[in-house]
């Protein structure tokens, strides 16, 4: 036949494209969908659960999860006073035989127990927003200390250098309101002609009642100016002071509190980012476990919020 | 059926249309169908991460209930109370507590408490408040399940021996360190069940599960498998959709962050492609057009593409029939085109050829009749003859000079090369010269007769046709030695055809003389009389083919020898 060498070749060749159309097509979508690999868990203890700080922690640490693909299991006491709660948790997640435990102790010290069960497990420890005071456990988290000395700063600035201020501290057991009262203590001390005339504690996201501030006032009715360690204090303070004018300064950049700085009723923020700590909190720790090298603490920046910057600061954040 | 060009190309083109068809047919319909069962896949992930993750909720929240209950110093302090005074009042107290936490979540079944000393348990519920003598390994596997407390584990609930609980137990210790009592949160399966998988299995034949990190079935739908293992274990503790290629099924997974338990069902492709079907007969429909389409459009390309080539055919046909004259007409420039007029020039060719070869043919003969006439017609002979018959004349021999006058004229009539044609009129006068030389020779012992109607005298025949057949006559039929011998020739047309005769009433002639006389001797230079009648026949042949015959009858009476030959009256019409 005329040709038909030719057709039957030109066939052959129709058709095996048509069959190596089939087999790509075939083959596009056999990839597996399905992750297979050895999760990575981080167990995470906060202090409390109810205040945008924490769930701006929160939010950090999930987003650095995904990021890093790691799982993180956060376990959150009710209030920052729940010590006997928050440690039972820690050893619980110990239990469990997470991969990594990260910290915001209520108490600072007396962590011994469980970071003990810790090592015999072979799990790191680390603490975030207030320190874990034992040796070799890293911290992530502001310089607690350094915020407190700025704040008295601008304190003794508004004040003139001079007069009575009062601090209004959460748990001293915990280290962070601890340092803050320490650093801003030293610096009125070092710096200025004024006095602190009285540091009252035991006060975190538990509000004080407006009993104890006016027997405060009643008794210091000098005071020009208060130090209130964390922001949900602060706020609770605030509302009472209304008759009593002083220069409220405090730490925690929550929405509340930056609205408060906006309108005048906090006059000073030492801003230390849920969010950043959260998410630096997590990055530390997948950093630690690759084996790099790191220094033991990591310290975030603290910024210091006044009426005149804390529109830009909103705006960045 | 296939032996046409046509239905080849029609056969080939419906094939390679059929199979690109449902080549593309078959892909369209497996990437939908991937596709489809894909969107299924990821639409079912969604739902049971959802699931997941409301599930993963309540269990944090029970998690976080039971830690906060076992911290509870209230609790802690009426435990102790009931443990140092066994004050029954107290564990009414404690109930009290425990349905405060008990209800926080709509989810939980019951809060427990679980005193291991005493065997007791208190509960949240209305009835019973609590009850005692708790078997020791009950006490046992709740003390074992507080040591992971994050984990919940599954139990038969302590008090009701039906029910299978997801539990969460937490050790209740006092200030000394020491384990007074454990929290036991209960969460049914039957809650979790309803409350989170039978919404998965909805419009679906599927069954959805929640497994433990182990593997083993938390709840199912049939309560009955609560705590086996799931299928053979081969289920693998993944995320996501895992698609097995030419498995029947999709499995499903989604893992919880917190328990780690995992959401798992498996549907069969079937059902996610049940919608396909219609599909699938709309895409035949298409695919049959298709083909139906390709066919009629095929089939008049290939019929507008054979015309040219059937008309090749059937003119080969009818030149094979023998019909040179016919030409194949010209339509196209392709490659029929072509050859159609390849073969036309190729009939001319053939034809050309033919032509040549007859001529040739004819040249040929022409040039035999003209050796054989020369045999008998010696043109020195003619010379000599009129010199003898000048000097006849001279010495007044009329008589001699008149035998060879008519001599010579016998002789020119054999050698007159113009036209070798004459009339019978011609050849009879012809004869008549020849037999007077003949009655002179034999004694005027013969006579001659003519029998020519004017009919017959004016056809023509071949020169020198009758000469010979008389010449036989004189020699075989006449008698000489009596007298009364005669010759008739005769001459009629019978219809279209001239009948010659010359009939002798002599001895008449046997079977092998008349062979002998018609056949030709093989030397052919024998002579004038010998080879004549012969060369009649041969010449009758040569002209007329069988149309022409020469026959010879014998008898007693004597010998005749006809002559068939066609009747015509025009000179040219047999000249070779």
């Amino acid at each position: 036949m005329y040709g038909g060498g030719n057709l039957r070749k030109h066939m052959g060749k129709v058709l095996l494209s048509i069959l190596c159309a089939l087999m790509l097509s075939g083959c596009a979508d056999s990839a597996g969908q399905s992750k297979e690999e050895e999760e990575y868990v981080i167990g995470v203890v906060t202090k409390s659960k109810s205040s945008e700080y924490w769930m701006s922690v929160y939010s950090g640490m999930e987003k650095a999860a995904k990021d890093y693909g790691v799982t993180v299991i956060t376990l959150s006491p009710d209030s920052e006073t729940d010590d006997s709660l928050q440690k039972k948790m820690i050893s619980d997640l110990i239990a469990k035989g997470v991969d990594a435990l990260a910290v915001s102790p209520i108490q600072s010290f007396g962590a011994d127990a469980y970071l003990a069960a810790a090592k015999e497990k072979g799990i790191p420890v680390y603490s975030y927003d207030t320190r874990i005071m034992s040796q070799d456990i890293p911290y992530i988290g502001i310089d607690n200390e350094k915020a407190g000395r700025g704040l008295a700063e601008y304190m003794a600035e508004a004040l003139g250098g001079n007069g009575k201020v009062g601090i209004i501290s959460g748990n001293l057991e915990q280290s962070g309101h601890a340092s803050r009262v320490k650093g801003f203590s030293d610096y009125i001390e070092e710096n200025t002609n004024m006095e602190v005339a009285f540091v009252e504690s035991g006060y975190s996201n538990l509000q004080m009642s407006e009993k104890e501030i006016t027997r405060l006032m009643d008794e210091h009715p000098d005071v020009k100016g208060i130090f209130a360690t964390s922001a949900v204090t602060a706020l609770g303070i605030m509302k009472y002071m209304e008759q009593h004018p002083v220069v409220l300064v405090t730490v925690d950049a929550q929405q509340d509190a930056l609205e408060a700085v906006a309108e005048g009723g906090i006059q000073a923020l030492a801003a230390q980012s849920g969010y950043e700590i959260g998410y630096e909190t997590i990055q530390y720790i997948i950093e630690k476990r690759d084996g790099e090298d790191l220094p033991l603490d990591k310290i975030l920046n603290v910024e210091i919020i006044t009426k005149d910057n804390v529109e830009e600061y909103q705006i960045q954040n | 059926m296939f032996r046409s060009i046509r239905s080849k190309v029609l056969v080939a083109t419906i094939c390679i249309t059929l199979v690109t068809a449902l080549a593309i047919t078959i892909v369209f319909y497996e990437k939908s169908s991937a596709m489809i069962e894909e969107n299924y896949g990821e639409n079912l992930y969604a739902r049971i991460r959802q699931m997941g993750d409301s599930f993963d909720e309540l269990l944090k929240g029970v998690y976080l209930l039971t830690a906060e209950a076992s911290c509870d110093e209230e609790l802690l302090d009426m435990a102790e109370d009931y443990l140092s005074s066994g004050n029954a009042d107290q564990l009414e107290a404690i109930a009290g507590q425990l349905r405060v936490y008990s209800r926080r979540y709509s989810d939980i079944g019951s809060v427990y408490l679980v005193l291991p000393g005493d065997g007791c348990i208190i509960t949240s519920e209305d009835y019973p408040v609590y009850e005692k003598g708790i078997p020791d390994e009950k006490i046992k596997q709740i003390a074992a399940s507080s040591e992971t407390a994050l984990e919940p584990v599954m139990l038969q609930d302590p008090l009701r021996r039906t029910a299978s609980v997801l539990s969460f137990a937490s050790a209740m210790k006092n200030q000394e360190g020491d384990t007074l009592a454990y929290i036991m949160t209960n969460i049914e399966e039957r809650v979790l069940y309803y409350k989170y998988l039978d919404g998965l299995n909805e419009g679906t034949d599927s069954s959805a599960v929640i497994l433990d990190t182990r593997g083993r079935i938390v709840s199912a739908r049939d309560k009955e498998l609560t705590g086996a293992e799931y299928g053979d274990g081969s289920v693998r503790l993944s995320d996501g959709v895992q698609d097995d290629k030419g498995g029947s099924s999709l499995k499903i997974s989604y893992k919880s962050s917190f328990a780690g338990y995992l959401f798992f069902m498996e549907v069969e492709k079937r059902t996610i492609l049940g919608d396909m079907r219609q599909i699938r007969y709309f895409l035949a429909l298409i695919l049959l057009i298709c083909c139906a389409i390709s066919a009629v459009i095929a089939y008049f390309i290939t019929g507008a593409m054979y015309r040219p080539l059937s008309r090749l055919t059937r003119t080969m046909g009818q030149i094979s029939d023998g019909n040179l004259g016919q030409r194949v007409e010209i339509t196209t420039g392709d490659e029929i085109g072509l050859l159609s007029k390849d073969f036309n020039n190729m009939l001319e060719h053939i034809q050309a050829l033919i032509e040549q070869l007859v001529k040739e043919e004819m040249l040929k003969k022409d040039a035999e009749l003209e050796a054989l006439q020369y045999q008998i017609t010696p043109h020195f002979m003619y010379n000599t003859l009129n010199s003898i018959k000048y000097a006849a004349l001279l010495k007044g021999e009329q008589e001699i000079g008149g035998l060879i006058e008519d001599f010579i004229e016998l002789l020119q009539a054999s050698i007159n090369k113009k036209g070798n044609f004459v009339t019978v009129a011609e050849e009879i006068h012809f004869l008549e010269n020849y037999v007077s030389l003949q009655r002179i020779r034999y004694e005027e012992r013969f006579e001659v007769e003519y029998r020519v109607p004017d009919e017959a005298a004016g056809c023509y025949l071949p020169r020198l046709l009758l000469q010979p057949l008389v010449e036989n006559a004189i020699l075989h039929g006449v008698d000489m030695k009596r007298g009364g011998s005669c010759i008739v020739v005769g001459a009629e047309v019978e219809g279209r055809t001239l009948h010659l005769s010359v009939r002798d009433n002599g001895r008449g002639m046997s079977e092998k003389q008349i062979e002998v006389l018609l056949t030709v001797p093989k030397n052919k230079t024998s002579g004038l009389s010998g080879i004549g009648v012969a060369n009649v026949k041969e010449r009758l042949e040569l002209y007329y083919g069988r149309e022409g015959r020469l026959l010879y009858t014998s008898g007693e009476q004597g010998t005749t020898a006809h002559i068939y030959l066609p009747a015509y009256k025009e000179r040219n019409q047999y000249e070779l």
